[in-house]
């Protein structure tokens, strides 16, 4: 007979609220962003889009490098409250198999 | 036609500069009688044309060059072109971008053609479809 122990598990996050446009002229600055909320070691880097009013593939490359290494050590990158533009540029690309987007 | 259905902009190659390029081009379509034009499409697809620019075509050069940035609305569509006078698009194993910018400009576009600039360097050249003015 199988059993079913139910438990409740919180995970700590880092959180990065980002405001303006990205494009390669701040992907540098985004990458440093990003290395930096990764070096806190959180089981998740939340990137608060809400106030990202575009996003171009360099900056998007960016992103995506930085959930593949969060990935690779058992954590994860969320995208959260992207605007049209962000989820524009996320669909075109399929970007949402590596990055969690949240509505 | 008149002078605002065209647009010309020539800025030095510099990856600061993309901002620029989409203020212009939303000021552009601002003050045209396009009804509900694909902005967010539009500046995607520009930004990543500079972009192109800014990464390879002056690449090795002691000075950036110019990105020359035409848009012109005729009937029912709007064409853009981006042109540098560079050493085309080679791809560099150093490249910053995520190698997506030519794939996601060809997703945004109607009509899409790359073709050498007279003399030396590139010129993508992106048509948009636009609804009947307002």
């Amino acid at each position: 007979m199988p059993t079913f122990d139910r438990s409740t598990v919180e995970e700590r996050a880092t959180v990065v609220v980002i405001k303006g446009e990205l494009d390669i002229g701040s992907a540098d600055a985004l990458r440093s962003a990003l290395d930096a909320a990764a070096a806190e070691g959180t089981a998740v880097v939340r990137l608060e889009a809400a106030g990202v009013h575009f996003l171009d593939s360099s900056a998007l490359g960016v992103i995506l490098a930085a959930g593949q290494r969060l990935a690779e050590r058992g954590s994860r990158l969320e995208l959260a409250n992207a605007t049209p533009a962000v989820r524009r540029i996320l669909e075109m690309t399929l970007i949402t198999r590596t990055v969690h987007v949240i509505p | 036609m008149s002078d605002s259905d065209r647009l010309s902009v020539t800025l030095p190659s510099a990856p600061g500069n993309l901002p620029l390029v989409r203020h212009a081009i939303r000021g552009f379509l601002d003050a045209s009688d396009v009804a509900d034009p694909p902005a967010g499409e539009v500046l995607l697809a520009v930004t990543e044309a500079c972009a192109n620019v800014v990464q390879h075509a002056y690449l090795g050069d002691p000075e950036p060059g110019a990105i020359e940035l035409e848009a012109e609305l005729s009937g029912n569509q709007l064409v853009i072109s981006v042109r540098d006078h560079g050493h085309g698009f080679a791809p560099r194993l150093d490249s910053p971008g995520a190698g997506l910018g030519l794939p996601v400009i060809a997703s945004l576009t109607d009509r899409l053609e790359i073709r050498p600039t007279p003399g030396s360097g590139t010129e993508i050249m992106m048509a948009f479809a636009l609804n009947e003015a307002a």
